[in-house]
């Protein structure tokens, strides 16, 4: 999941080179470099990706911090999903 | 040319489309980013270069002391106010009151002499709710347009239905339901992505590329939600045109209706966000003289007078990978950062330099003063200076330091923020690429990290 949220960030900036700089460590917003915009588009793609839904308006940007956070929180949501 | 009087008191507010806006209209997904709003609050300091002597600026946040000096040291010669009209921390009040509800419900305009503001000229950068008041108010004299007609001129609605007006190609549609919204995408996502844009609004803000049916149907029902809590959907979908090159046209409309075009200015856009104004070239106003773009212009110009407005327009034009030019793809009744751009070039033409606008996103934790930035962009030879010829001229010093001052304020020390440097390139011989590279070097070595 992570190197899929790596490749999806790499998408939105249109930069293939920016992979080689991410890891789970990195934070999505600071070092991914997305603006409000493009979190948008980076946040409806994962939806459409994962088959989930985030609610824009309660959502905590903390758990962009790490992309191992997000993951972890995507997970989470996608168990709550299937139930 | 501009038929001014001596005097003219300088303000704006630059998000004004979020107080044309109906707030009854539902809105496309999105994410708050308070600190950018933040920075959005600090940009008035940007309207300098449109003050001429005995003009005076009034700023939300004063203006940084150094960066003033810096200023009035390379000839730019503006008053502005001393005191902050409110406090930086106070920034949530702010983003319901625009600053004309400041001024007029403070009962006061910063330090400004109460006397020098009787019989000066209101210009604002566009006229918003509070305008007339402030007027009012403080005996200035008024030439602007009625904000209801200013309203209806700056929406999308109006920008698409005058193409159809014009007899302009258009292929921009408006959508007033989320069914009627997922019936029309669908259709056109057959030929491919579309764009869903609202009504007022701005560039990197308020628009949306629909690529898939998924996302579609994600965001109309996102709609759907908000229509069942009495919201209405009014937004203009289009095809997705595959870009070769953004620009923008100033001109004047006078009070009498006469036009005067004042420059074209090309945008480098990334990701629907503005990241740089640039002066055309001649091969680009040569392309729009053979396209009778200036013809176009001129009829926009028309139908904005015959529908009450007068004042600055920068309109919004595309030039299409296949040739065709969109001349109108959102006319902006108001002032702009092109039309700025154009007042700073004006400015370095007198030093025989031209600039190219631009800015960077940063993002800092450490107690960095503008002074310091200063002293080391000049220490490194890159401050623009007149005997110089060449370098960065920083337009801006607050909205690269308000939340840096809003975090300290509230007792809270190395925090990392976010903060934005405009400024104009004057490449002078150095060669753009060669001296952004080296101003983004020097940021850099001063602990401001890059993000955009």
């Amino acid at each position: 999941m992570e190197e899929q949220i790596i490749a999806m960030i790499c998408e939105i900036k249109d930069d293939a080179q920016l992979a080689q700089s991410l890891n789970e460590h990195s934070n999505i917003m600071e070092d991914g470099g997305l603006d409000s915009l493009q979190l948008i588009t980076f946040v409806l793609k994962v939806e459409e990706r994962f088959g989930i839904e985030i609610d824009f308006e309660q959502f905590d940007f903390d758990l962009m911090e790490s992309v191992a956070t997000f993951c972890r929180y995507l997970s989470e949501l996608q168990k709550t999903a299937s139930v | 040319m501009n038929d001014r009087r001596k005097r003219e008191l300088i303000i704006g507010t630059f998000d004004a489309e979020r107080f044309w806006r109906d707030p009854n209209l539902a809105m496309l997904p999105s994410f708050r980013d308070p600190e950018m709003e933040n920075v959005v609050m600090a940009m008035d300091e940007l309207l300098f270069p449109l003050c001429e002597a005995e003009d005076r600026l009034i700023t939300r946040y004063r203006m940084n002391v150094c960066h003033q000096s810096y200023l009035h040291a390379i000839g730019f010669d503006f008053i502005s106010n001393s005191t902050d009209l409110e406090r930086p921390e106070g920034g949530n009040a702010g983003r319901t009151a625009n600053i004309f509800d400041l001024i007029t419900s403070a009962d006061r305009m910063g330090d400004m002499d109460p006397q020098w503001l009787d019989g000066a000229r209101l210009s604002p950068f566009a006229v918003i709710p509070g305008a007339d008041r402030t007027a009012a108010r403080y005996g200035l004299k008024r030439d602007f347009p009625a904000i209801e007609t200013v309203q209806t001129v700056n929406s999308k609605l109006y920008s698409t239905e005058l193409n159809r007006r014009l007899g302009l190609r258009s292929d921009s549609q408006t959508v007033h339901s989320h069914e009627e919204l997922l019936a029309s995408g669908l259709t056109l996502l057959n030929q491919g992505p579309f764009l869903i844009k609202d009504e007022f609004g701005v560039s990197g803000k308020g628009n949306l590329l629909i690529e898939s049916e998924a996302i579609l149907r994600r965001v109309t029902s996102y709609l759907a939600d908000q229509c069942s809590k009495g919201r209405m959907v009014r937004f203009i979908i289009e095809p997705f045109l595959h870009k070769e090159l953004d620009f923008s046209c100033q001109f004047h409309i006078d009070p009498d209706g006469t036009y005067r075009h004042i420059s074209v200015q090309k945008l480098v856009n990334h990701n629907f966000a503005y990241q740089g104004s640039f002066t055309a070239d001649d091969r680009l106003l040569q392309l729009l003289q053979e396209a009778k773009y200036f013809e176009v212009m001129k009829l926009v110009a028309r139908e904005l007078y015959q529908a009450g407005y007068h004042g600055d327009v920068c309109v919004d034009s595309m030039l299409l990978t296949d040739g065709r030019i969109v001349p109108i793809v959102e006319v902006n009744a108001r002032r702009s950062m092109s039309l700025i751009k154009h007042y700073v070039d004006r400015h370095l033409e007198k030093h025989v330099a031209a600039g190219s606008m631009t800015h960077v996103t940063v993002q800092f934790a450490s107690d960095m003063t503008f002074d310091q930035l200063l002293e080391t962009l000049d220490r490194e030879g890159v401050l623009y200076k007149p005997d110089r010829g060449f370098g960065i001229l920083p337009l801006s010093a607050n909205t690269l330091l308000i939340n840096k001052v809003i975090s300290e304020s509230k007792g809270i020390r190395n925090k990392q923020v976010k903060g934005r440097l405009y400024y104009s390139l004057v490449e002078g011989e150095q060669g753009y690429e060669r001296l952004s590279a080296k101003v983004k070097e020097v940021l850099s070595s001063l602990s401001f990290k890059i993000v955009g």
